[in-house]
């Protein structure tokens, strides 16, 4: 029992970053995306081309190598980042390119009526995004954005190939020390607990916002 | 007072032309009746009043304001925008579809605008709504959702949504189509009132009981064109265009 503490411990040490970029991935990517998904859908073509040409790269090439490209890659350019920077960096944008993916056929869903009532009520184009047209493409949103929230959870294990030390890496350095597989036991009902958390916000959000149907 | 004056209004849709030179003043007070086939640019002339719809050739004047002018080459006319927009707010409109806001209660829908627009502050905003519940009948109604009401009850509280922003005309694009039967005379009720407390109307109807008794004018759309223009009596009994009485012999 005292072993299962003192490595649970160690393996808690770890969980700490894994939710640090966890949070700084959440709160970084999805007003961007949402910022993006309004430049697709009402901003001028230009914009809406180089934002799916951002799409297209971003979900078309392994996060891994992302990260690789942010964290070693970059200093080609003289640009050094820290790994913790490099892999909020690379987490954000590249969450960002799924969430605007999302964010957008959530807004072009929305019934042309609502824009034509908001403007004849002269609401202006900012007004009628954040009051009228996304609360509502928001919500429809939200078991596509629960799937991404969930997969995050399990992403962010991929920091340890630069050397960042999260959860799943401490569980490894157990592993290797004791030849035991109860840490990876440990850090699997760790990960579940995360993703169970997030699936039950995700619940409560949508039972709330179910309201209005 | 001229409310809404259009001058040779055109919209093309491809090659289709759906307002094709109109001339229109509507007068404070007036209430006027826009009938019709249908696909003849009585909806589409409505939106190219509030701008719905892009004019593309022609001139929209509300009081005295230009909100669009077009001129024979397309090329539009550089108007303030801040006189643009206050003459806008002059116009209310109601929809076939009520387009209420679904994620709002019914008193959120009439005091989002008011707040949002005029900044004007909750209490007086939720003040004013509640007595335009009444006035359209809805008073209990107010923390419902728009998905909770029928179809009738839906159009009453757009249309107190649109005055609650105080409009000097009240446009309605065909209000009662989108409507059990039943529940058409609830909502005619609503704008009769209106009427007659001298509210300025131009709606495009397909009731053409309801367009004679509370029209002062009532307007013959075809093809894009005024066919005719004239008192209810006239349109409907002794129109000029026999294209006219076959069209009201079949409505009736």
């Amino acid at each position: 029992m005292d072993y299962i503490l003192s490595i649970t411990g160690h393996i808690l040490e770890g969980c700490g970053l894994t939710l640090q970029i966890y949070f700084v991935t959440i709160i970084g990517a999805v007003p961007l995306a949402i910022l993006f998904a309004l430049g697709r859908t009402s901003g001028p073509k230009a914009l809406d081309r180089a934002l799916g040409i951002y799409a297209w790269i971003f979900r078309g090439t392994p996060l891994l190598l992302q990260l690789f490209f942010f964290y070693y890659g970059l200093t080609i350019f003289g640009i050094s980042l820290p790994p913790f920077g490099a892999a909020a960096l690379t987490f954000i944008l590249n969450y960002a390119a799924y969430m605007m993916e999302i964010f957008r056929s959530g807004i072009q869903s929305i019934d042309k009526g609502q824009y034509e009532a908001a403007h004849a009520l002269n609401l202006s184009y900012w007004q009628t995004m954040r009051r009228i047209i996304l609360p509502q493409a928001l919500k429809r949103t939200l078991p596509p954005s629960a799937n991404e929230a969930i997969t995050l959870v399990k992403d962010t294990a991929l920091v340890v190939v630069i050397g960042m030390g999260e959860m799943l890496r401490s569980a490894k350095e157990i592993f290797t020390r004791d030849f035991s597989i109860t840490p990876f036991v440990i850090a699997a009902i760790f990960y579940l607990l995360l993703t169970s958390v997030v699936i039950n916000v995700f619940r409560t959000l949508e039972k709330k916002l179910e309201v209005y149907d | 007072m001229v409310i809404v004056r259009l001058s040779n209004v055109h919209k093309y849709f491809g090659d289709t032309k759906a307002v094709d030179g109109v001339d229109l003043e509507v007068n404070a007070g007036e209430v006027v009746s826009i009938i019709g086939p249908s696909g003849s640019g009585k909806s589409t002339l409505l939106r190219c009043i509030n701008q719905l719809e892009s004019v593309d050739y022609g001139r929209v004047e509300i009081e005295g304001q230009a909100v669009v002018e077009v001129d024979n080459s397309g090329k539009r006319s550089h108007l303030d925008k801040a006189e643009v927009l206050k003459a806008q707010k002059k116009l209310g409109m109601v929809f076939q579809h009520f387009n209420l806001f679904p994620h709002k209660t019914v008193l959120e829908n009439i005091i989002e605008a008011p707040m949002l627009v005029n900044k004007e502050h909750r209490k007086s905003a939720v003040e004013r709504a509640e007595k335009l519940l009444q006035q359209v009948g809805l008073s209990d109604k107010h923390n419902a959702y728009p998905s909770q009401i029928s179809g009738g009850q839906k159009q009453r509280v757009a249309i107190a949504r649109t005055l609650g922003m105080e409009p000097d005309i009240l446009l309605c694009d065909e209000p009662t189509s989108a409507l059990d039967p039943e529940l058409v005379g609830e909502v005619l009720a609503v704008l009769r009132d209106l009427a007659k407390a001298n509210m300025t109307m131009l709606v495009v109807t397909h009731e053409m009981a309801f367009a004679r008794e509370i029209s002062n004018r009532v307007i013959f759309m075809d093809q894009g064109k005024v066919l005719e223009d004239g008192s209810p009596e006239k349109i409907f009994k002794s129109p000029e265009h026999p294209r006219i009485r076959d069209f009201i012999s079949k409505m009736i």
